[in-house]
C-alpha cells in the first residue's frame, strides 16, 4: 500500500471516530458516584469480613479431623481388649467421625482455595 | 502475602470520576453498541477499582486501571450478549440510531468485532499508544500493532462502501 493510501485510510477512519466521539451518549441516568461509593465500601467491608473468618473456618475443621483420627487411633490400640459385640459399633462410629473430620477439611481447604 | 486494604479517599475517587466518567462511559457503550450495558459495566468497573488495594492514586494510572477493568467487563458482557441472542432471550442491541450523525455511522462501527472496535477507540478517542492499548487489552504490542492496523482497513472499506467521505480542508473552511 502506498503512503498516500495509508494516510487516506487512517485519516477517513480518524474522521469517523471523530464524529462517533463528540455524539452525546445519553443522560447517565445509572451512574451516580455517591451510589457508587456506598457499594465500594460495603464490598470492601463484606471482603475484610471474608479475610478475618478464613482462618477460624480452617481451624475449625482441623480440630475435627484431629479428633476423628485420635478416636479411630485409641480404637485400633485397644483393639483386643474391646468386647465382640462392641467392635463393631465403635468401628463404625469412629469411621463416621473420621469421613465427616476429612469432609469439612476438605471443604474448608477448597474455600480457601478458590477465595 | 495478600495486602491489607485500604480504602480509597471519597474525594480523590469524585476527582478521578469526574475525569474519567465519561470517557469510559462512551468507550464502553460505542465498543458493546448499547448504552444501558455500558452504564452498568462502567459502574461495576469503578466498584471493583475501589475495592482494589491496587487501585493508583496518581490520575494517569487510575485510568489507565479503569480502562483495563472496564475492557475485561466488557468482553464479558459481550459473551453473555451473544449467548443471550443465541437463545432468543434478548433481543439484538448492537447498534443505536444517532441522528446527529451524517450517516448511520454507529452502524457501520458495530460491524466491527468487539476487539476491533475497542483497539479503534483507544488509538483514536483516548489517544494510546500500542503500548497502552496493549496493557488495557491485555494483548502483545506486536499484536495491537497488527490488530489495529487490519482494523482501520476493514473500517475504512465499511466506510468507503457507505458513502462516508472524508472531510478536507476546504470543507472545514466552509464551517467556519
Amino acid at each position: 500500500m502506498t503512503r498516500s493510501a495509508k494516510s487516506d485510510e487512517f485519516g477517513i477512519v480518524a474522521d469517523a471516530v471523530e464524529e462517533l466521539a463528540i455524539t452525546v451518549v445519553g443522560p447517565p441516568i445509572a451512574l451516580d458516584p455517591q451510589l457508587i461509593w456506598w457499594r465500594a465500601q460495603l464490598m470492601g467491608r463484606l471482603e475484610a469480613e471474608r479475610r478475618a473468618l478464613k482462618p477460624v473456618d480452617l481451624g475449625s475443621s482441623i480440630t475435627v479431623s484431629i479428633v476423628s483420627f485420635a478416636g479411630v487411633a485409641v480404637a485400633v490400640w485397644f483393639w483386643r481388649d474391646l468386647p465382640a459385640t462392641g467392635i463393631l459399633p465403635a468401628g463404625i462410629a469412629a469411621l463416621a467421625l473420621t469421613g465427616v473430620g476429612l469432609a469439612e477439611a476438605l471443604t474448608a481447604y477448597r474455600l480457601r482455595s478458590s477465595a | 502475602m495478600e495486602r491489607p486494604y485500604r480504602p480509597y479517599d471519597h474525594a480523590s475517587f469524585l476527582e478521578v470520576y469526574r475525569q474519567t466518567a465519561e470517557p469510559l462511559r462512551r468507550y464502553a457503550a460505542r465498543s458493546l453498541g448499547s448504552v444501558s450495558a455500558a452504564d452498568d459495566a462502567v459502574q461495576e468497573a469503578y466498584a471493583r477499582a475501589l475495592a482494589s488495594p491496587n487501585f493508583p492514586r496518581q490520575p494517569q494510572e487510575a485510568r489507565a486501571f479503569l480502562f483495563r477493568v472496564v475492557s475485561n467487563l466488557i468482553a464479558d458482557q459481550w459473551r453473555q450478549r451473544k449467548r443471550d441472542i443465541a437463545r432468543n432471550e434478548q433481543p439484538s442491541e448492537l447498534s443505536f440510531a444517532d441522528p446527529a450523525l451524517r450517516i448511520d455511522l454507529s452502524r457501520l462501527f458495530s460491524q466491527l468485532k468487539l476487539q476491533e472496535r475497542q483497539l479503534i477507540w483507544l488509538a483514536h478517542v483516548e489517544g494510546d499508544d500500542h503500548l497502552a492499548i496493549a496493557r488495557t487489552l491485555g494483548l502483545g504490542v506486536g499484536s495491537v500493532r497488527v490488530l489495529l492496523h487490519r482494523a482501520r482497513q476493514k473500517f475504512a472499506a465499511y466506510l468507503r462502501a457507505g458513502g462516508y467521505e472524508q472531510s478536507t480542508e476546504a470543507d472545514d473552511d466552509k464551517e467556519r
